[in-house]
């Protein structure tokens, strides 16, 4: 295991972290196509100075202090709305504990395993996930309200810009893209696909639920799940599916988050192999506090935001602006 | 050590000491028999009639009527020019590597005066034919296996390999069983800094003794915890040579009738020798087949456990309630249903490896039809349980490595209690732990799910040969083992 990953495997992750936890928040926050056309326009903007900028948050202590910070208060937060997602849609009679500490465990493991296993991971489901989860929502396309999804540029919209932060694929290229083994190729591509599929996405949970069906829904996303009907499958009810293809992008996320805080603990603060274990107890120690999942989501949305700022926005710039002088 | 040949000879007797099936004689050749020989041999491990009429005789008879010419320092050449007409002979100067030899099957002869030993290559022990394949049967294709004697071995994959950059270096393995073992490869077409990994892996193994290719194949393993198999055991001469000419490095174990391939990736577990016998269109549906009863080997059983226990409304309200309605009268919960019936089976298909194969049709249907029919009539399992229990044993039949399949074997119980704890997020979990795992697994340095990722391949490359088997014509260009070094480099 050399801990390095192609560019094919970057690129896999970066598409999947979109299919995670991002259709699951944004069509909720965003609420109309129009702001989420804003939100992920913004979010290209942030992915492309990630590709553009040669920062190496590994290098710098204070760089690898602030990012670990954020890192892991994203990472105990992604598995606080996760766990909170699984239990209200599909495990509501599993204590909440039991589901937080499957996913630190296995996100756990992979983290331990290296960049290089979740690479290969991303890009050996890469295609399974992403024709599946087109395919459910080109059939779901048909029921879409042409009303609903109609962009209007108002002021609401405007304001969405911000969310571009919470879409965290330019944070995961900034974590990852040093462990790149050869040359960048194909990131604009994954960008422009990324964006592509997020407002397709997005457009078709918004243009079938409405923008107040999206607002007062806690994850409009799954709501999209329980009217689907698909074609020619032999189960009648397909949130299976769609929650076990969510599931691998949410992990394919985490796996990252937790990779790269792993690979900074030991740089701070000790080289061991253990460490992983104290971030684990960690998350699962945090994850399980008493918020409400619409509570758990409006933090995360303002981590994003703030700690976005400085992570996906300034700190990149910094460096693409001192490569120019 | 002194050359004088009485020295020498007591102490090849030490060594043998109490040992009844050696065989030793010393006699005088020459015009004048003034010439001690001295020559030692394992009975039955040689070819007696070779050393009676090409050693024996030459130096007794042949040599007193035809004497050979030369004296001085050059009559013991001549004595071994004229008295031993075999054409494997070596000299060595250590007296413990020619007692080895001996022991490999060999004849040592000593010359009183001569302080080099001849080692003559005599070995004949008794050794099976080449016999058809058990585990790797093709309906099409060469029915060779290989047997349990080295060179047999090396010769059916030279056989179908006539060139000289099929190299085969041979060395020794094991402590005390001294075992042969030939390290065969295609010079330029292999990897070379793969070639002399394995090299130094060989001659680094600490261990007494190599009874079959299945020791070394847990000694070589990188990731010994791993239930995955990183090295590939065949049986075939004719896969051994395909694999050979894709970059891939054999080794041959004496007195094992498998031979080890490396590296091993996932992908090519789940090829047959046959798959490149037949047409392409039915073999490319047969690999698609296999791929789906891979996955359904280990993690149907799963899938039933979290569906029935947590997910019933997935699936249709008709099934559902006959599903509930089979297992009415089960008095047990379905994950021990299904554990049990698993446990069943396993020891069904323990039973059935071992007994004779005349009553081995007895045994699946007395074990199979009617124990199973018993325990749904009984209503101690329902019948669903049944079918998935069949199905996955049925799909684990249908991967043609045997050792994968031991793998999904433990596996599936991973994926059962994964999904007995927490539904489908237990299978998803579950399912991607086992795929992180293999992810990070490499065989030689060769990532195990390669080619599907962690190469740079293309994806065009990778479907030509892998899911799908595309016509002959289109196989051009190295296969990806050959081209992991070029990789490894640009890494």
């Amino acid at each position: 295991m050399n801990n390095k990953i192609s560019s094919k495997e970057l690129n896999s992750i970066v598409i999947l972290s979109v299919l995670g936890f991002e259709i699951l928040l944004l069509p909720k926050i965003c609420t109309s196509v129009s702001a989420v056309i804003c939100a992920s326009l913004f979010s290209v903007f942030l992915m492309t100075i990630a590709i553009l900028s040669d920062i190496d948050i590994y290098e710098n202590k204070v760089w690898q202090i602030i990012y670990f910070i954020k890192n892991i208060l994203v990472i105990v937060l992604l598995t606080k709305i996760f766990a909170d997602a699984i239990h209200f849609v599909m495990l509501r009679e599993m204590a909440l504990y039991k589901i937080i500490l499957i996913i630190t465990l296995l996100c756990g493991y992979c983290g331990h395993k290296g960049i290089e296993a979740a690479g290969r991971v991303a890009q050996l489901i890469f295609w399974f996930v992403l024709l599946f989860t087109l395919y459910i929502y080109i059939m779901s396309a048909p029921d879409v309200k042409s009303y609903n999804i109609i962009p209007r540029i108002n002021r609401e919209g405007l304001t969405a810009v911000i969310y571009g932060f919470v879409i965290n694929s330019g944070e995961i290229i900034i974590l990852i893209k040093n462990k790149l083994a050869s040359e960048k190729t194909g990131l604009f591509r994954s960008v422009v696909t990324a964006f592509v599929l997020f407002v397709f996405i997005s457009s078709v949970i918004i243009g079938k639920l409405g923008t107040t069906g999206a607002e007062n829904t806690m994850y409009p996303f799954f709501e999209l799940m329980y009217t689907a009907d698909l074609p020619g499958f032999v189960i009648k009810r397909q949130e299976g599916i769609f929650i076990s293809l969510w599931m691998i992008s949410c992990f394919i996320t985490l796996f990252v988050y937790y990779y790269s805080t792993n690979t900074l603990a030991r740089k701070i603060f000790i080289d061991k192999k253990y460490i992983m274990l104290i971030i684990m107890l960690f998350v699962f120690a945090f994850s399980f506090m008493h918020i409400s999942p619409s509570a758990t989501i409006t933090n995360y949305c303002f981590l994003q935001i703030i700690g976005g700022i400085i992570t996906s926005l300034v700190l990149p710039l910094l460096y693409i602006r001192r490569n120019r002088k | 050590m002194s050359v004088n040949i009485e020295n020498r000879i007591k102490y090849i007797e030490d060594k043998f000491k109490d040992w009844g099936d050696i065989v030793k004689r010393k006699f005088y050749i020459g015009e004048n028999r003034e010439q001690a020989v001295y020559i030692t041999y394992i009975d039955d491990m040689v070819d007696r009639n070779l050393i009676e009429e090409e050693i024996i005789k030459n130096l007794i008879i042949n040599i007193r009527l035809t004497p050979p010419e030369g004296g001085g320092s050059n009559k013991y050449s001549s004595y071994i020019n004229g008295g031993v007409t075999t054409a494997d002979i070596k000299n060595v100067t250590d007296i413990d590597d020619a007692i080895l030899e001996v022991m490999c099957g060999n004849t040592l002869m000593l010359l009183d005066g001569w302080d080099e030993i001849l080692v003559i290559s005599t070995k004949g022990f008794p050794k099976r034919g080449v016999d058809k394949p058990e585990n790797e049967i093709a309906v099409q294709g060469p029915q060779e296996a290989f047997a349990e004697s080295i060179r047999i071995n090396t010769v059916l994959i030279r056989r179908r390999i006539r060139d000289t950059r099929l190299k085969c270096v041979q060395s020794k393995a094991g402590n005390v069983s001294r075992t042969d073992i030939a390290l065969m490869y295609m010079e330029g077409i292999a990897d070379n800094k793969l070639v002399e990994d394995i090299k130094n892996k060989l001659a680094s193994i600490k261990t007494d003794m190599v009874y079959d290719s299945g020791y070394l194949e847990q000694l070589l393993e990188g990731s010994r915890l791993s239930p995955f198999p990183q090295i590939q055991l065949t049986e075939r001469p004719d896969k051994t040579a395909a694999e050979l000419m894709e970059g891939r490095i054999a080794i041959v174990v004496d007195t094992s009738p498998f031979v080890i391939l490396l590296p091993a990736v996932l992908a090519s577990f789940y090829q047959a020798s046959e798959d490149y016998y037949q047409r392409w269109e039915i073999m490319t549906f047969i690999r698609i087949i296999r791929y789906l009863a891979g996955f359904v080997a280990f993690s149907l059983p799963g899938l039933y456990i979290a569906v029935a226990l947590y997910h019933p409304s997935m699936i249709p309200t008709e099934l559902a309630l006959r599903l509930a309605g089979a297992r009415q009268m089960v008095p047990i919960s379905t994950v021990v249903e299904i554990i049990v019936m698993e446990l069943i089976f396993e020891a069904l298909r323990e039973a059935g490896t071992r007994i004779p194969a005349s009553i081995g049709s007895t045994l699946g249907i007395v074990g199979g039809i009617i124990i199973g029919q018993a325990a749904v009539d009984a209503g101690l399992v329902s019948p669903i349980a049944v079918i998935i229990i069949a199905l996955t044993g049925i799909c684990s039949f249908a991967i043609p490595n045997i050792a994968l399949v031991s793998a999904y074997r433990l596996i599936k119980y991973f994926i059962i209690f994964a999904s007995a704890m927490a539904g489908l997020l237990g299978y998803v979990a579950g399912l991607l732990l086992v795929l992180v795992h293999i992810a990070a697994l490499d065989s030689f340095g060769v990532p195990y799910v390669a080619p599907f990722s962690g190469t740079n391949r293309n994806k065009k490359a990778i479907l030509k040969d892998t899911v799908f088997r595309f016509p002959l014509k289109n196989k051009k260009g190295r296969h990806f083992y050959s081209e992991m070094e070029s990789e490894n480099n640009e890494q």
